[in-house]
């Protein structure tokens, strides 16, 4: 898929939360402009794997590698330099600053570009006007929906060449969902790689390229999206069907 | 609203903008295993802290076998029999095996036959000189402990005298388990028992609660699970919570299988899917 | 009503101040979620810097206040480099014993450089009064109420429109989305310290200002009160611990206009005591979001609610080696030899002082250790004690059985009520609080004349004379001696029964985890209730022995130096080790004889073993049990 360096690779990771061992020897790759998909249900280590990319967790055991260089040990705001946006599970909007000061916040590696960063600003508003009107409101009052569109425009705002998504759909009704996933489209169009966490596998699969199932802290199946979309295995591992 | 069980009558509780469940209702009878399942966010654990007291409910209310809870604080409401486990199993890291089940029955301990609690004089008295009453209770509180730490084999018995915090994470949550079947609850909440867990870890729990099924007919139990191999094989009934909202209420293979559910879990693949660029230009 | 509108005036100045106080613990406790003991104490450095480069090197003020402020800014990033970093992933405990440590040691340094005395500050500003109607203001009051709101609005307009302010209120609001947005939150952390230092700084030499002289000991009273400005505002909002700082300054001088300039402090934290009470969220502050965790079920380390747990590893490799209550009999008839060996009363006396601190260190570390409540405030119930046995010796003459028992429940009665106010606390704030109670014990002690006489004190205790056994009287150092060894070994064995019941292992449960505690039907309530009344009659029986053997009672036996020195003893014992604070209570007691000419080192020489303990055994000598 990747014919050049890939974004993100991977390889062979545990790791552990005290004495609960999440991921036993997850790998796992990104090529460029690429969409990855990883899927599983609930406590599945998912979670968990994208965190380990962030800087987040730790892992124990094996390698991960950001454009060729090794991330092990740096600190978040380290990969973030690094051209990473993250959007957090739960959204993670700060609740008591302004839906404006919540936006210019992801833009904060980018606080010397005074210029462009008016110009995105607009831009975003632009491209979702429910923030516009709500840009002096707390982001702490704003609905679960309007939250994570929030943490998306945030993340767009750092100008990234790779996103890490972790569950945007959780907790969201279905129209709010079908946004996420319209925004997610933009934003492959636009050529940006990302790594995507996500419990809704059928939107997900419509987005990703590749994806890979956990189940218990190890990957299950992986492959194409297309394949993966037809694959009894992926029921099982969420619904444990008998 | 008399009558045994536990009562949850339209309740909601709102963080913020999130309503995080969102007039629930949902019943528990003595002696029936029921299950609560939904995706991520959807108000299980709200649930249980709402039932439990530990959180209160904006709205609705929650009665147990005809008691009024929902403005009641924890321990009443545990006192009244309904013993909870925590998503994160919590067990007092630095008490030991032993010392932590003991809690669990210190109640009962100072319970009196009315049901009120012994006044803190007696209680000290009892307790600095050794008096007989006390040490009868103090025999049956101990018993208590060791047949709740016998229910789980060579797991939890022979490691008594660990601190809790040395404890691998599934004998932490086989822990607070034993913690609350000393006290010898009327009802059982069980948030998440298996997270965490492996697939021989998962079995065990799944073969204890089929055992305390059978060894406590009389006892009600209410359990928030994802892996849903597990819930099949328990449950009575299950309840599907979406967005702080009872979905549908059916027997296990029912429920689950239901296409709601299903879409509920994987989401509902999207009609003539016509992709917009338009965003950020 | 000219009386009243000149004190609001009056107390808005002051307000400003306590606002200036309050937004230095704001800013720590929101970036780095510690509250940080050590800010009185950079208050005080502020003002005495300010007064030194005045009077020693004949700088005008402004740039002495410059100078002081950029000093005292590099001391705060220096306490957080040194006293606070060192300690990541050491029990909960620590930061707050640390600066608390950290605090006392500048105090007593502060002392030696500048004397204790109070000295005259050596600037002021004219004293022309202005009139607005019939009300008046002084210069000085708009000087400082203008000084303080122009930092006020600096400061609010740097976190409001600035990148680095910005970046510091998401650090505070979630510091895991702050740091996946690209913001280094440890240096957040250190913005905030050097932030407090020079708002500290500033605020002290206003003060020094306001009441035209500056003392050591300031720090302790108004630290204290700024926290009380930001926990009124909500601990953790600025425009929150404005409003806070105003109306306490505003309270307080109607306070002492109306009920008596000596009361201005009381009143203060009797407020605060009654704000814990009422709205331990603070009067704006409301709950923060409540987010829905979806992900917490198998990340992360265990809960606890205890202090003496840590985020990554808690206590466990550390054993804790402890006597059973017989021990103590044992050890007690050791020591009842004694006398029949030696006959220095000087020997004799200096024991005498190690047994009562011993059974001090005893009642904190019932509280503090077993049932996790941290007391910086003891001092207030061992005085209760204390001045129990001088009122009913002395001028009611009565004999030892009854005063002792009077003294032993009169404390166990006032530790009960001190502690309803803290028990929907946890935690740093419920220590503050039990700093609060300290201070106000203290102040009555000064002030209630009519009883304590103030600060002449209770002289010409009476011998104690036991009717139980048949009159008998202890006039001597030996007598005495065997008495206090006797009463104190009883208490120890008694508290030693406690902790080992299943009421201490109830104790250490809802330390342990407060909410599982709950949740499991314990009354939480109840048991951090009956701690406090067990905690409180320890301390009253050590006060009331104290009266009989000192003979003199006066109210500087009982300030915060004396609780700051007992929770030291109890945590480097080992907190809830009844053993452990039985031996470092002795051993630290006794200590002082040994440094004979060093007295005024004695507190800089605690506060350094506690900083070294902290770093190399957080746990204690016999281990926290």
């Amino acid at each position: 898929m990747a014919e050049t360096q890939p974004r993100i690779v991977i390889d062979a990771i545990d790791v552990h939360y005290g004495a609960v061992q999440a991921l036993f020897g997850v790998s796992l790759t990104v090529g460029a402009r690429e969409v990855v998909a990883v899927l599983g249900g609930n406590a599945s280590g998912k979670s968990t794997t994208i965190k380990s990319v962030l800087g987040l967790v730790r892992p124990t055991k094996g390698t991960i590698t950001l454009d060729g260089a090794p991330v092990n040990g740096q600190r978040p705001d380290a990969i973030i330099a690094r051209g990473v946006a993250s959007v957090p599970e739960g959204r993670r909007v700060f609740p008591e600053m302004s839906v404006y000061e919540n936006l210019l916040l992801g833009a904060y590696p980018r606080r010397r570009e005074a210029r462009e960063l008016a110009g995105d600003l607009e831009r975003v508003y632009d491209a979702f006007p429910r923030l516009k009107e709500r840009r002096a409101q707390l982001a702490g009052t704003m609905s679960g929906g309007e939250q994570q569109m929030l943490a998306l425009a945030r993340a767009w705002l750092r100008k990234p060449t790779l996103v890490c998504i972790d569950e945007p759909s959780m907790g969201l009704s279905p129209r709010f969902v079908d946004q996420v996933y319209e925004v997610l489209q933009s934003w492959k169009a636009q050529g940006i790689t990302i790594l995507l966490v996500e419990q809704n596998a059928r939107m997900a699969l419509e987005l990703a390229d590749r994806a890979y199932v956990l189940q218990h802290g190890r990957v299950a199946v992986s492959g194409t999206a297309r394949d993966l979309a037809s694959d009894p295995q992926v029921r099982k591992a969420y619904l444990g069907a008998a | 609203m008399a009558g045994e069980g536990i009562i949850v009558d339209n309740v909601s509780r709102i963080f913020g903008g999130l309503r995080a469940v969102d007039g629930a209702s949902l019943k528990l009878a003595r002696g029936e295993t029921v299950a609560i399942v939904g995706p991520n966010g959807a108000g299980k654990s709200t649930l249980v802290q709402l039932i439990s007291g530990v959180d209160k409910a904006d709205s609705g209310t929650i009665h147990v076998d005809g008691v009024r809870t929902d403005r009641l604080p924890p321990d009443r409401i545990a006192r009244l029999g309904v013993g909870r486990s925590f998503q994160t199993s919590r067990v007092f890291p630095a008490l030991s095996v032993w010392d932590s089940v003991l809690v669990g029955v210190q109640p009962r301990l100072i319970a009196t036959a009315s049901g009120r609690l012994l006044d803190p004089v007696t209680e000290s008295l009892g307790a600095l000189l050794g008096l007989p009453f006390w040490r009868r209770r103090v025999a049956a509180q101990e018993a208590a402990a060791e047949t709740a730490l016998k229910l789980f084999g060579d797991r939890l018995w022979p490691r008594r005298d660990q601190p809790a915090l040395g404890l691998s994470y599934a004998n932490r949550r086989r822990l607070e388990i034993a913690r609350l079947l000393a006290a010898e609850p009327r009802y059982l909440l069980l948030d998440e028992p298996s997270a965490g867990m492996n697939p021989t870890e998962t079995e065990e729990l799944t073969q204890l609660i089929l055992d305390l099924r059978r060894s406590h007919p009389h006892m009600g139990i209410l359990v928030i699970e994802h892996k849903l191999s597990l819930v099949r094989r328990i449950a009575d009934r299950v309840v599907v919570l979406n967005q702080g909202k009872v979905l549908i209420e059916d027997t296990p293979d029912h429920a689950l299988d239901h296409p709601e559910v299903v879409e509920a879990y994987l989401g509902r693949p999207r009609a003539g899917s016509n992709f917009q660029d338009a965003h950020h230009g | 009503m000219e009386l009243f509108l000149s004190q609001i005036l009056n107390g808005l100045a002051i307000g400003q101040v306590y606002a200036l106080i309050a937004l230095g613990f704001s800013l720590v406790f929101g970036v780095a979620n510690i509250i940080n003991f050590a800010q009185g104490a950079l208050f005080m450095l502020g003002a005495f810097i300010a007064y030194s480069a005045i009077a020693w090197f004949g700088l005008p003020l402004i740039p002495a206040a410059i100078v002081s402020v950029v000093i005292v800014a590099i001391l705060g990033l220096l306490l957080e480099r040194i006293a606070l970093r060192p300690l990541m992933g050491a029990p909960y405990i620590a930061p707050f014993l640390s600066t608390l440590a950290i605090s006392t040691i500048i105090d007593q340094s502060a002392e030696i450089i500048w004397s204790p005395e109070s000295q005259p500050f050596p600037a002021s500003i004219s004293s022309t009064t202005f009139f607005i109607g019939n009300a008046y203001i002084t210069v000085t009051d708009l000087v400082i109420f203008g000084f303080g709101a122009a930092a006020t609005i600096a400061l609010t307009l740097f976190v409001s429109y600035t990148w680095t302010g910005r970046a510091l209120r998401a650090t505070a609001q979630d510091p895991a989305a702050a740091a996946q947005l690209g913001i280094r939150t440890d240096v957040m952390r250190q913005i905030a310290f050097g932030l407090a230092g020079a708002l500290g700084a500033l605020s002290g030499i206003l003060v020094a200002l306001y009441f035209q002289s500056v003392f050591p000991q300031m720090g302790i009273p108004f630290g204290l009160k700024g926290f009380a400005a930001a926990l009124l505002g909500g601990l953790a909002r600025i425009p929150g611990a404005v409003v806070g700082g105003l109306l306490l300054g505003i309270g307080e001088t109607l306070a002492s206009a109306y009920v008596g300039d000596s009361y201005r402090d009381a009143i203060a934290f009797s407020l605060l005591l009654l704000m814990l009470l009422v709205r331990p969220n603070g009067l704006l502050g409301g709950g923060k979001l409540n987010a829905l965790g979806g992900s917490g079920a198998a990340a992360g380390a265990m809960p606890t609610t205890s202090l003496l747990a840590s985020a990554s590893s808690q206590l466990s490799a550390t054993r804790a080696y402890y006597l059973p209550a017989w021990g103590f009999l044992v050890v007690g008839a050791a020591f009842a030899l004694v006398p029949l060996l030696v006959s220095s009363t000087y020997v004799l006396q200096a024991l005498i002082y190690g047994f009562i601190f011993a059974l001090l260190a005893v009642s904190v570390s019932l509280v503090s250790g077993a049932a996790g409540i941290l007391s910086i405030g003891h001092a207030a119930f061992f005085g209760v004690g204390a001045y129990a046995v001088a009122v009913l010796a002395r001028p009611y003459g009565l004999s030892a059985d009854v005063t002792l028992l009077a003294a032993v429940v009169l404390t166990a009665l006032v530790a009960l009520i001190a502690a309803i106010p803290l028990l929907k606390l946890s935690g740093h704030t419920a220590a503050l609080g039990t700093l609060a109670i300290g201070q106000i014990g203290f102040l009555v002690f000064l002030n209630w004349v009519s009883v304590t006489r103030g600060p002449m004190g209770i002289l010409n205790i009476p011998h104690p004379v036991l009717e139980v056994l048949g009159g008998l009287r202890f006039a001597t150092t030996g007598q005495k001696y065997w008495l206090v060894l006797g009463l104190v070994v009883i208490a120890v064995v008694i508290a030693e029964r406690y902790v080992s019941s299943p009421i201490g292992r109830t104790w250490r449960a809802i330390r342990e985890d407060r909410l599982a505690a709950q949740a499991s039907g314990l009354p939480v309530r109840r048991y951090i209730l009956l701690a406090f009344a067990i905690s409180g009659a320890l301390a009253g029986l050590a006060g009331g022995l104290f009266a009989y053997v000192q003979q003199v009672v006066s109210p500087e036996s009982f300030t915060v130096e004396t609780s700051i020195l007992i929770l030291t003893m109890a945590v480097l014992g080992g907190l809830g080790n009844l053993s452990g604070a039985v031996l470092t209570g002795f051993a630290l007691a006794i200590l002082p004889e040994f440094l004979r000419g060093f007295e005024e080192w004695r507190m800089i020489i605690y506060g350094l073993l506690l900083l070294v303990a902290l770093r190399v055994r957080p746990q204690g000598l016999l281990g926290a049990r």
